[in-house]
Parts: C-alpha cells; sequence; structure tokens
C-alpha cells in the first residue's frame, strides 16, 4: 500500500514539476496548431468552409509545388542516408577511440541559410567551381558550367540537404554500429555467408529501426522548410513551404487559408507516414532487442 | 591414418606478443577432441583461427589433407558455436536453422525439411516458429546447435557453449550434445575451462596453457597422470605437488595434531575453507600453498581448521621429463 501511495505521489509529484513546460509547449505550439488548422477551414471573414482544400486539390501549381517538395525530400533522405550508412560503416572502428569524429559533426554546427549560400558560392555558374574549371582550361566559357542551382529539378537543394544530413544520419547511426554484437558477422560468415550476408542478416535489422526514424525525421523536416528553397529555388515551380509564403504575404488577404491548407497537408502527410513505418518497425525493434545475445 | 584435421607448427602473434605457440595436433574423423585449459590461455583464439576468423602468423592447417590456410570461413567446412547461442533474433527458429543451407543454395523445400528432422533431433520441432526471444537458454542453444548440425560440416569448434548456462542444465546438455554429435558422425573440437566438462564430452583431451598445448592424451590419462605440474593444476584430480602427483582417491585430510608417524608420508599443510558434500559424502575445501583440493576426511573437520594433507610416498605419480613430455605431446 505504502507503495502503491508513494508511487501515486511520485507520478502527481512528476506531473506538477512537469506542468509548467507542458503549460507552454501546450499555449504556444498547440494553440499555433490549432489556429492554423482552423483558418485553414475560414475563410478571411471568418466563415466555416472547406474551400481552401477544394482550391488546392483544383490547383496545378500546388500538385507541381507538392510533386517538387516530396521529390527534393526523399532524394535527398535517401541518397543522405545511404552516403552516412557507408560512412558510419567505415569509419565506426576509427571513430571509436578519436575525436576526429566532430570533423563529420560540423556541418550540422552550420546554419541551414549558411550552407545554403555555399552551395550556391560553390556550384552556381558563376561560382568557385565553375572559376577553377575555367581557369583549368576544362571550360570555354563559365556558362558552360551545368546549372545545378536555382533549376527546376532542385539539385542545388538536394545538394545542400544531403551535406546537411550526412552527419545527421551518422549521428543516428553510429551508437547503433557501436550496439551490434558483431559475433554475429562471425556466425554468418561460419554458416557459408559472405560480408554482404553479414550486412544483410546482422547490421541492417538491427539499423532499421534507426534508418526508418530518421527518414521520418529528414522528410518531414525538409518538406516544409522554407530557407533553403527560397535561396536555391526557382519562380516555378516551387517548394511548398515557399509557395505558402508567398500566398500568406501577398497582398491578397484571401489567400491565407490556402497558405494554412497548403502546409497542412504535408504535415498531415508526414504524421501518416511516421505513425505507419514506426508502428511497422515496433515490433521488429522488440524482437531484436529481446533476441539479443543469449 | 583417416587424419582429418592437421595442425603443424601453428603460431599466432597479435602485436608481436605470441598467443599461440608452435600448436600441432590432428585429428580424426569422427572424433571428439576437448581443449581445458585457463581463461586467457588461447582456446578462444585456436578456435577462431581454424575456423578462418583470425589468420594464423606461422604454420599449417590441412582439412582433409587440403591446406585452408588461405580459405575465408565461408569457404571452409567449419561451423564455429559460441559461447552465446547468437541466434539471430529477428528470424524464428526455422528460418535460423535453415539460415546455411540457404546460404548454400538449397531449394526452399529441401533446406526447411532437413532443418526440421534437425529440430526433432534436438525436441524442439514444436517451436519452430517461434522467435529466439520466446525461448528459454537452453532451447536456444539447441537451437544454435541444430543450426551448425544441419550444415554437415567437416569440423564443428564449439567455444565453451554451456558456460551461460545453469549447472543442472549445463550437465544434462552435456550428454545429450555429444550423443546427437556421435549420432550424426561429427567430428568435434571443443573447448572449456570445466574440467568435468573436458572429461566428459572428449574421446581425447588436450591441457593448454600459455598458448601451447602441455598434454594429449585419453581423459582418464590425462586427469589421473598429469604430466607436469601445470597440467595437473589445471585438469589433475588430485594433489599437485612440486615432486608429482598424487590421484585424489588417495589423499585424506587430518587435523594437525594427529599427524600419521609413518615416515614414507607426504605430508602437505593446509586449512580447511569450506565445508562441502559431494557424492552424500562430507568433504573439505582445503588450500595450500600450491592451489586448493577438494578432499574427504575420516574424521570431521571444521572451517577455519589447520590440517594436513597425507598420501603414501608410493602413490605419488613423477612428471615425464621435458623431452618426453614433448615427444608425447606431439
Amino acid at each position: 500500500m505504502n507503495g502503491q501511495s508513494g508511487f501515486l505521489n511520485n507520478k502527481k509529484r512528476v506531473i506538477t514539476h512537469l506542468l509548467p513546460a507542458l503549460a507552454v509547449t501546450m499555449l504556444l505550439v498547440g494553440y499555433g496548431l490549432w489556429s492554423a488548422i482552423a483558418q485553414s477551414f475560414q475563410t478571411i471573414e471568418g466563415e466555416w468552409t472547406f474551400a481552401s482544400y477544394v482550391q488546392l486539390f483544383n490547383s496545378h501549381t500546388f500538385f507541381h509545388s507538392l510533386k517538387l517538395t516530396f521529390r527534393v525530400a526523399i532524394l535527398s533522405t535517401l541518397l543522405a542516408l545511404m552516403i552516412g550508412l557507408i560512412m558510419t560503416r567505415m569509419l565506426y572502428q576509427f571513430f571509436k577511440n578519436s575525436s576526429s569524429k566532430i570533423l563529420v559533426w560540423i556541418p550540422i554546427l552550420i546554419p541551414h541559410f549558411v550552407a545554403g549560400y555555399l552551395v550556391y558560392l560553390f556550384f552556381s555558374q558563376s561560382g568557385l567551381f565553375s572559376s577553377l574549371f575555367y581557369q583549368l582550361g576544362l571550360l570555354d566559357q563559365r556558362s558552360d558550367f551545368p546549372i545545378l542551382v536555382q533549376e527546376e529539378f532542385g539539385i542545388g537543394m538536394i545538394l545542400t540537404y544531403v551535406w546537411k544530413e550526412v552527419p545527421f544520419v551518422i549521428l543516428m547511426l553510429l551508437p547503433v554500429y557501436y550496439e551490434i554484437d558483431h559475433r554475429y558477422g562471425e556466425v554468418v560468415r561460419t554458416l557459408g555467408g559472405n560480408k554482404w550476408d553479414a550486412f544483410k542478416t546482422v547490421e541492417f535489422p538491427w539499423l532499421l529501426p534507426v534508418i526508418v526514424e530518421t527518414s521520418v525525421i529528414l522528410v518531414a523536416f525538409i518538406a516544409s522548410a522554407f530557407e533553403i528553397p527560397y535561396l536555391l529555388g526557382v519562380t516555378r515551380p516551387e517548394m511548398l513551404p515557399v509557395r505558402a509564403y508567398e500566398w500568406f504575404y501577398d497582398g491578397d488577404w484571401s489567400k491565407r487559408p490556402l497558405a494554412f491548407s497548403a502546409m497542412i497537408l504535408p504535415g498531415v502527410l508526414a504524421l501518416l507516414l511516421a505513425m505507419l513505418c514506426i508502428g511497422a518497425v515496433q515490433q521488429h525493434r522488440l524482437r531484436m532487442v529481446k533476441g539479443r545475445g543469449r | 591414418m583417416n587424419q582429418l584435421l592437421q595442425c603443424k607448427n601453428m603460431s599466432k602473434y597479435y602485436s608481436k606478443i605470441p598467443i599461440l605457440q608452435n600448436i600441432s595436433f590432428h585429428m580424426r574423423s569422427g572424433e571428439h577432441f576437448t581443449i581445458v585449459g585457463p581463461s586467457g590461455c588461447g582456446k578462444t583464439t585456436l578456435l577462431r583461427c581454424l575456423a578462418g576468423l583470425e589468420a594464423i602468423s606461422e604454420g599449417e592447417i590441412c582439412l582433409k589433407q587440403k591446406s585452408i590456410v588461405n580459405l575465408k570461413p565461408e569457404e571452409r567446412s567449419v561451423v564455429l558455436m559460441f559461447q552465446d547461442s547468437l541466434l539471430f533474433p529477428h528470424l524464428t527458429v526455422i528460418e535460423n536453422v535453415t539460415y546455411g543451407l540457404k546460404r548454400r543454395k538449397w531449394k526452399k523445400k529441401e533446406r526447411v525439411r532437413k532443418a526440421e528432422q534437425m529440430l526433432e533431433k534436438v525436441k524442439l520441432l514444436q517451436l519452430k516458429n517461434a522467435f529466439p526471444h520466446e525461448l528459454s537458454g537452453g532451447q536456444k542453444q539447441r537451437v544454435s546447435l541444430a543450426r551448425a548440425l544441419v550444415l554437415k560440416p567437416d569440423l564443428l569448434l564449439l567455444d565453451e557453449p554451456f558456460s551461460s548456462l545453469d549447472a543442472a542444465l549445463r550437465e544434462s546438455l552435456r550428454g545429450e550434445v555429444k550423443e546427437l554429435l556421435t549420432e550424426e558422425n561429427i567430428t568435434s573440437l571443443f573447448i572449456t575451462h570445466d574440467r568435468d566438462e573436458a572429461i566428459e564430452m572428449g574421446d581425447r583431451l588436450a591441457v593448454m596453457n600459455n598458448g601451447t598445448f602441455i598434454q594429449i592424451g585419453e581423459p582418464y590419462e590425462v586427469v589421473t597422470n598429469p604430466s607436469s605440474i601445470e597440467s595437473a593444476k589445471i585438469i589433475g584430480e588430485g594433489l599437485a605437488l612440486e615432486e608429482g602427483f598424487i590421484p585424489l582417491h588417495k589423499v585424506t585430510a587430518v587435523p594437525m595434531e594427529q599427524k600419521p608417524s609413518e615416515k614414507d608420508y607426504v605430508f602437505v599443510q593446509g586449512k580447511v575453507k569450506a565445508v562441502t558434500v559431494k557424492n552424500n559424502i562430507p568433504c573439505y575445501r582445503v588450500t595450500f600453498d600450491q592451489g586448493s583440493i577438494l578432499v574427504a576426511a575420516d574424521r570431521k573437520l571444521e572451517a577455519g581448521q589447520n590440517v594436513l594433507l597425507f598420501a603414501k610416498r608410493e602413490d605419488m605419480k613423477k612428471y615425464k621429463k621435458q623431452d618426453e613430455q614433448w615427444r608425447r605431446v606431439q
């Protein structure tokens, strides 16, 4: 009985201690979120309506933006994951007792806007690489350098996100690599498997839950980020956050509900994606944790 | 000769520190060979070298008269079973057991049939769809054994596979495993630091110390007639003294004040550290200068009591001379 009442007291105490932080979060974030959802279902005069969503689904501009947004988000995420995984695989032993891993994490400290500017500086037609190739005689004119930034496919944005997110991927995967019991790899080898089998059977199943979670975080972040597409994107089609920003700050206030609904839709998609993916790997994760070792 | 495995002058160094030194031995087909030695003497490194997980620094390893030194682990018909079961946690029991067969490109139907037969033999067929986290420690080791045996390797290496299990389970599994290995005609090399396990599991037994074999022979011979004081301390069941070895059944403990007067006796001073019961007989853990021994006594002794361990001088077995010992080991 004492233990039970002690537990309840503890629980109450925890809630009391967390209340200020919870209240601020609920008021600011919760209110902001509710306000955005409410305004997406209202006219500028405050009448409740689905009009902005109907307008969005009838808008080619919106779908072009949506397509570009998810193309950039998914490609950036996949590339960052692949490069991050390969780098972690190659370097985790070296990083174990070395402070040099700080070098890999430098891009994390650099703001996205600065990263975007650096990509512009290096990869634009008037940038450092085009100048270098021109000086080396590899290009007749600097304008022969391929257009990598401010073009329709979003290469510049993808480059920036990959450069920024690879260290994040390494940061997420490194602890998993240290957690893996590498005797499993030796089991695979003595049972007749090669190194690739060892990766598929041992490393990948351990990495899978973290890869899925990292993918969801990256896709959701990239799909809703504003600075990089604003700096490195083209006028049309633009990424959804830029489109929403334009609708919001346009002189025409009647387009503000469109701005909210344009950001709520990818938000809902990202939320559904997160729930599906994390739910799918949860049982796998439990099996891995409970069944490892002895 | 029917020799399946031959190791000749095998050595292994880590940063010039010798871990294995000049090891030579052979194994016959179908033989169960046990290596016993203290922790850190190089047993596991030896198995890893045989499995191909470590490269040897010098020497030769031949399996079926062919050198396997330059073969990768997956190219050797050698399977290593680890201390822990190391079942793949995301695969079911049947998927774990068929894993090696799948790598060898067996058809699914065939590999499932073969795995089911093996699971039947280890009495776990009813758990074929369970995941490793749903199994007990003993069941996991059985599945691990089935996973190794289903491949019918030329040589099965067992690295203290029962060390993570409790004593009762360990004893019951020993018998089961040896029976199964014999039934399947598998040649096995078993390492342990548990002397009872070493004696029970092996047709022949090698004593290892500081990276080298110091005695090889049949278990009874090695246990009752150790060739050196090191071997006697590791495996001998009796009193290991500098001048020779006295088998346990010839040794008795008496209180210090009741020292027998006969001059043809060997005496060693000791102290009772603990009182226990073995095979329904009271026994005493007596420590002395060169070690400790579990010994019976004619009279009741108590913990902390100073005692004399004694035996007839004629019962003492002299250690073999170094060159003779080395010749026997080779």
